[in-house]
């Protein structure tokens, strides 16, 4: 391969992540404003961050509703997933359909339809609300997720369970679950970041005491520039590089096991 | 010895699944929770928005008619198309070489481009479109660099829909990457040397026999990355020209500041229909499962 | 003979698709410590066949006996057969003692009984040193006799093997074959082994059925199946093999295609009837310069000499059919391509079916 090939690609991949790294310097900023390079250093505005409710309240909401989307999306999403791959039943390709249509349908279009259907139910502004609504948008991250692993499942390891004397039951708890266990791990950690992440829907229908995250960010975007903005940045920033980071050590950790001789 | 004559079994389902437990009887408890949820959270309330947009504020067609005889409106479709095509061509200009390089090369570089490309992936929109407001800012690095070079006054970057198309194009990416990646993936090396064997130059192989195997990923990538862009709320509403919206934006206009909600809900099934349409497209075209896997 | 372990096929068919039988009508006796092949190619029947008997699929018809009892309507974890699948299948989050053990604690056999009978499995097959390992850690070869073992623990009444040897390179292959055999012999265990390799079923096999189109052509003794098959299917499956037709003329002499009339051994065949005969290869002998055709004899022109170093194979001509046959290298006498030569065979080993 072209070395100028390489070296492009990684140009390309620096710009990429470059940009990015830009709100930690601003996290440290002493400017009111969106000032780079920043004229000074301290650590007010992670102060702020931390003790100010109208930061910490959001984190805790997102963190809740992100939870809560989760366990549901994934105790919806499983069986449906089981389904699809594994039965054969007269709407399977409407069902699917359906399971795939929150992907397809653009959020601002259903925080309109949010809006107005939790006014009429009485969930605006609910925390309750927010969970059903990403909910239905993880349900089909989960399904992805889970039927591809069924797919490439090998079924002659339950074959072999019962053959050695394991009931149903047993089968799923002691073969198929382990063996799928990453990627339901997997599904459901999907399915916390797309809510844990997701705005359009939360600034629409989320209130002030269930405000998430995303929400309050995009408020303080609009209207102070508020610079705990970074703060709150810096920090998913290196959620992420830390989650990346330990997965890179762990791939590299399975490399260094014994691996069974040519 | 049992004397029975040969009996005739009935052909029967796997013997696995005679005895399973009660729980299962059938696959409907498997997918009823599911369908009774995403009917009752999801389909209701979409439902509710196309029922908006013919009652609000009068029973009829008039949002639609108003939509298509606003000039207004009509500018913000044709501008979100435009968009929308300009960031697809971009991304994938500066995706592929990226997903070129981390398929076929392995080792520490691919490592690390795929890292790379996780980081913009998994850091939210919303951290991305503030790190360009920064960068794109009255006085961030950008200006400063252009009032260093003797550019004054410095042109505005921010709320422009330049800001906005190019902040979209960067923060999209890493799907194009991925989209690309899964397919290149697949092709096999060898295709490649068979063709450096028969004579081709490397360019020539490169054109000839990767690139066509890499346009499903392409393709693939191009409709996600179009469609996302059609949709997209956050970044244009943020840095992109408040006069200059693009539809999401202007449905946003409309439930917030115009309290028009059967206007909203007209502009919502117009974008909905676009967005329809090229899944439906391609679907007919390639089969949806593939856009994902 | 003792019922207690015999396994019984009466009549068993199976179809997908009404009108179709993909087994058609197998009956089979097995007898107790027997180590018995179901060979042929793929789409014959033989793994469906085998699925049945370890009830992963429901005969469409017939009956299935285990010591005198029919087991159709008893499920696969119920069965207490061992079982060895084409790709092992084994437990890839369990380590190589943790599967070998899964039989044993479905059975609730208490630890220290259990643990004793896992170490001596691994014994068995070598591997005690790998107890720890995942299976992803191990060789195929490795991996392989892990799946033996897991199912030999539970000391079945029957083994069932489904190609287990095919994802091996050859050497590993015939080394596992030894080991096969002598694990059958320690144990007196009954065996049934799929295979579409027909060396392999005659190197390991006290008897071999072979199956063709869900139909059993021929079970018996790998001697009776090689020297003589009762259809042409089996003649040219199991072994290299010269196929002729002819017709027959009383007192064991046929008027064969391309060789003229021949004497055979089957003195009793009345005249007139179509068969096919069967000359092996390696039991013809070459020599050089033609003479006239024999009742025993022919002549042929070499079109291709193969050299495989233990023999060689010489591929003739005559009246428009290809012949074939396979001598010691040593004993290889001096022709070439183009030479016409000579062949001559004994009238008691050509095969009439």
């Amino acid at each position: 391969m072209a070395r100028s090939t390489v070296t492009l690609s990684l140009l390309i991949a620096i710009l990429l992540a470059g940009p990015m790294f830009i709100v930690v310097p601003m996290s440290f900023s002493t400017a009111p404003s969106l000032q780079f390079p920043p004229p000074g250093f301290w650590l007010g505005y992670y102060r702020h961050f931390f003790s100010d409710p109208n930061w910490t309240g959001p984190v805790v909401n997102s963190f809740l509703i992100g939870g809560g989307t989760m366990v549901l999306a994934m105790l919806l999403g499983v069986p449906a997933s089981f389904a699809l791959v594994r039965h054969q039943f007269r709407f399977r390709a409407l069902f699917r359909l359906l399971v795939l249509m929150p992907l397809i349908v653009p959020h601002i279009v259903m925080a309109l339809g949010y809006y107005s259907y939790f006014g009429l139910l009485g969930l605006v502004q609910s925390m309750t609300g927010v969970i059903l609504a990403h909910t239905c948008l993880s349900i089909p991250v989960v399904v992805l997720t889970v039927t591809s692993a069924l797919v490439n499942f090998d079924r002659r390891l339950e074959n072999a369970a019962a053959n050695l004397g394991a009931r149903p039951l047993t089968t799923f708890r002691l073969v198929t679950f382990p063996v799928l266990r990453p990627a339901f791990l997997v599904a459901a950690l999907f399915a916390f970041i797309h809510s844990f992440d997701e705005a359009v829907i939360a600034i629409f229908i989320s209130g002030r005491d269930s405000a998430t995250l995303p929400r309050q960010m995009f408020n303080s975007f609009q209207m102070e520039a508020d610079p705990a903005i970074s703060a709150a940045s810096s920090l998913l920033l290196a959620a992420v590089l830390a989650v990346i980071g330990m997965q890179l050590a762990a791939r590299l950790v399975r490399a260094r096991r014994p691996r069974h001789p040519a | 010895m049992s004397q029975a004559p040969a009996l005739q079994i009935e052909a029967a389902p796997r013997a696995g699944r005679r005895r399973l437990s009660a729980l299962m009887r059938g696959p409907f408890l498997l997918y009823l929770p599911a369908s009774l949820f995403l009917t009752a959270f999801f389909l209701v309330p979409l439902a509710l928005v196309v029922w908006m947009s013919v009652s609000e504020p009068t029973f009829g067609v008039a949002n639609y008619t108003a939509f298509f005889a606003s000039h207004y409106d009509l500018a913000v479709l044709g501008r979100t198309f435009r968009t929308a095509f300009i960031v697809t061509i971009a991304s994938l200009v500066l995706a592929y070489p990226v997903a070129y390089v981390a398929a076929r090369r392995g080792g520490a570089v691919s490592a690390f481009l795929l890292s790379i490309v996780a980081l913009s992936f998994w850091t939210s929109f919303l951290v991305r479109t503030y790190a360009w407001m920064v960068i794109l800012g009255a006085r961030g690095p950008v200006v400063g660099l252009l009032v260093a070079l003797g550019v004054s006054p410095p042109p505005r970057l921010l709320f422009t829909t330049f800001a906005a198309t190019f902040a979209m194009a960067h923060m999209l990416v890493p799907f194009m990457v991925l989209a690309l990646y899964a397919v290149m993936k697949r092709i096999d090396e060898v295709h490649m040397r068979a063709a450096l064997s028969l004579g081709a130059r490397p360019l020539r192989a490169f054109l000839t026999v990767y690139l066509p195997q890499s346009l499903p990923g392409v393709l693939n990538g191009a409709t996600l990355v179009f469609i996302t862009c059609l949709g997209f709320y956050v970044t244009p509403t943020l840095i992109g020209s408040p006069q200059d919206k693009m539809i999401a934006g202007r449905i946003g206009q409309e439930i917030e500041e115009l309290l028009d909600f059967g206007a909203a809900s007209a502009t919502s099934m117009i974008l909905l229909a676009a967005a329809v349409a090229l899944f439906v497209l391609y679907d007919r075209l390639f089969g949806i499962e593939k856009m994902w896997r | 003979m003792n019922a207690a372990r015999s396994l019984t096929l009466r009549s068993i068919s199976k179809s997908y698709v009404a009108g179709q039988n993909v087994v058609d009508g197998i009956d089979l006796d097995v007898q107790p410590g027997e180590f018995v092949s179901f060979l042929g190619p793929s789409g014959s029947g033989k793994t469906t066949t085998l699925m049945m008997i370890a009830g992963f699929e429901r005969p469409t018809a017939g009956e299935i006996g285990i010591a005198g009892r029919t087991i159709d309507a008893v499920e696969p974890y119920d069965r207490n057969i061992g079982m060895v699948f084409q790709n092992y299948a084994l437990f890839p989050h369990m380590s190589a003692a943790q599967n070998v053990g899964f039989p044993l604690r479905m059975r609730r056999v208490p630890k220290a009984d259990a643990d004793r009978k896992v170490a001596a499995a691994l014994a068995m097959i070598g591997l005690s040193e790998f107890a720890a390992r995942k299976p992803a850690e191990l060789s195929g070869g490795q991996q392989q006799r892990v799946a033996l073992a897991r199912a030999l623990v539970f000391e079945p009444d029957l083994v069932l093997l489904d190609e287990p040897l095919g994802a091996l390179d050859k050497t590993l292959r015939e080394q596992m074959q030894i080991e096969l055999k002598r694990i059958h012999r320690e144990l007196g265990v009954t065996m049934i082994y799929v295979t579409h390799d027909q060396t392999e079923a005659m190197a390991m096999s006290d008897r071999i059925a072979v199956f063709s189109q869900g139909r059993i052509e021929q079970i018996g003794s790998p001697t009776e199946v090689y020297f003589t098959p009762r259809t042409s299917f089996v003649a040219s499956f199991v072994g290299d093999s010269n196929l002729l037709r002819g017709r027959t003329l009383g007192d064991g002499v046929v008027d064969v295609e391309c060789l003229g009339t021949i004497a055979t051994g089957a003195r009793d065949l009345p005249a007139g009837r179509d068969v096919s005969i069967l000359i092996r290869p390696e039991t013809i002998r070459i020599r050089p310069a033609a003479t006239a055709p024999s009742p025993t004899g022919s002549t042929m022109r070499i079109e291709e000499v193969v050299n495989y170093g233990e023999s060689y194979l010489v591929v003739g001509r005559k009246a428009g059919r290809d012949l074939r046959v396979r001598v010691p290298g040593i004993d290889m006498p001096p022709v070439a391509r183009g030479d016409d030569c000579t062949i001559e065979w004994d009238a008691a080993r050509v095969h009439v079916i």
